[in-house]
């Protein structure tokens, strides 16, 4: 997955980047980003999700797609 | 006048069953911090919004019970008694739930503390959403769907199982028309009852709602689409079901079934327009605990009416939480031969019902260890329990494996 990350803010980055490393839930991405206000999280998360393909694993886990 | 969210959570301080937080919390804790509670919290600040949320209101048969104005063990006649005598919703002019409007720009979800409620989640959710819908043909419905946040402006809804909603968003789809919805959060326990409550399709739910606060729920028009709110709601999401079928990721989400359900595929709600209270409290309906005790008056009201339909006289029911409030039922009778086992065989013609006690009318049914020392003492499990095999619609535990 090499997606464009043009354009997205630094949280939605580093979304992105910790989505390319493995799959995640939701929660995970939370948990990682323990230093970003829970606000800032949900927007980011708006922005990806505007911007990339998920699909899932067999646990529910997002997986970003091409 | 009715009472409305607000004025229930004032009620419960009082009571002793509410807490307030005053410290600041992280918005991604709040689910967590209620399960923690043995009341209801309000969270007056919550870092980076400016709105309070309050959940756990009902997670109990006591704070049910409260908030339903009865004792506990009558919360099933006191629901058979209100939907029995509906009364029509009064259109009024305005009402609090406008007092703010964002429009176009202004629409943003991440104004809302959404919570966290499980970690496999597919997302933050609105889990108290009362959706109220319209169709040509059957009328406004309204009803219960959780929605899954997935941008600013767009919310996932799960429109997998049965509903009425279903039916008015596969019209909507099969024209490829979107379906204009608004939804409704922070209503009083009687709105939410009766939006879970399955009634015929051509019956207006705030008429039930009506019954059972008996005096009518006061609605407003909305701003942008066709549709009718409670006047007394904190917040109202008003936009529309994208016509694009079943076709987006949603889920997972922990079920009432307190089983993690599996990721689904559904339609999208998009949001155009968001109305609030000038100072709205974000309702967050702690799961599963609230969504089962929305179910437990529903199911003791119909086995009320089936052992009466039975021709046996029930002293007590209970549908019990470690069921759901959904799958089992305890029921002391005040018995004459024969009607013990009428009793187990009417209660389990209930939908869903897969398990049933009946004891004499001696026994305190909502004490387990009485009810432990009739099991012991009074069943010989030889003569006294019947297994129904093959009936349609009971709980399968393969499904769930």
């Amino acid at each position: 997955m090499s997606a464009d990350l043009g354009g997205l803010s630094p949280v939605a980055r580093r979304m992105v980047e910790m989505l390319q490393v493995r799959p995640l839930f939701f929660y995970d991405l939370c948990l990682e980003l323990g230093d970003v206000p829970y606000r800032e999280i949900l927007q980011a998360w708006g922005e990806v999700r505007e911007r990339c393909r998920f699909g899932r694993d067999e646990d529910g886990h997002y997986i970003l797609q091409e | 006048m009715k009472e409305d969210f607000r004025t229930l959570l004032g009620r419960l301080e009082k009571e002793g069953e509410l807490r307030r937080i005053t410290k600041e919390v992280d918005g991604r804790h709040t689910a967590s911090l209620l399960a923690q509670s043995k009341q209801a919290l309000l969270f007056e600040r919550i870092k980076g919004f400016d709105m309070a949320a309050a959940g756990a209101v009902i997670s109990t048969r006591r704070r049910l019970a409260l908030s339903m104005g009865c004792p506990e063990r009558e919360i099933g006649a006191r629901f058979e008694e209100g939907i029995a005598r509906p009364i029509p919703p009064k259109l009024v002019s305005d009402g609090a739930c406008q007092e703010v409007v964002y429009k176009g720009e202004d629409v943003d979800l991440t104004m809302l503390p959404l919570p966290i409620l499980h970690e496999k989640d597919g997302g933050p959710y609105i889990s108290a959403g009362v959706v109220v819908a319209n169709d040509p043909a059957y009328g406004r419905n309204m009803g219960s769907y959780r929605m899954m946040y997935r941008t600013p402006r767009e919310t996932g809804i799960d429109l997998v199982s049965p509903s009425d909603l279903r039916v008015y968003y596969q019209k909507a789809f099969e024209q490829k028309q979107p379906l204009p919805i608004a939804v409704a959060i922070g209503l009083h326990p009687y709105e939410m009852l009766a939006a879970s409550y399955k009634a015929p399709i051509r019956m207006d739910e705030f008429a039930i709602a009506g019954g059972l606060h008996g005096n009518p729920v006061e609605l407003v028009r909305c701003r942008t689409v066709d549709l009718e709110v409670p006047a007394d709601a904190e917040i109202v999401l008003e936009g529309e079901l994208l016509p694009i079928g079943w076709t987006e990721d949603e889920g997972r989400f922990g079920e009432f079934s307190h089983i993690q359900g599996d990721v689904k595929w559904n339609p999208v709600f998009r949001v155009r327009c968001i109305t609030t209270r000038r100072d709205p409290i974000f309702y967050i309906l702690q799961m599963p605990w609230e969504n089962d005790w929305l179910a437990g008056p529903v199911i003791e009201a119909a086995a009320l009416r089936i052992l009466r339909e039975a021709s046996v006289e029930p002293v007590a029911v209970y549908a019990t939480p470690g069921s759901c409030c959904y799958w089992e039922l305890i029921a002391s009778i005040r018995k004459r031969p024969g009607e013990g086992k009428n009793a187990v065989l009417a209660l389990l013609a209930l939908a869903e019902v897969k398990l049933v006690i009946v004891t004499d009318d001696d026994i305190n049914i909502y004490d387990p260890h009485e009810l432990d020392w009739a099991l012991t003492f009074r069943v010989q499990a030889d003569r006294d329990v019947i297994i129904v095999s093959g009936a349609r619609g009971k709980l399968k535990l393969e499904e769930y494996l």
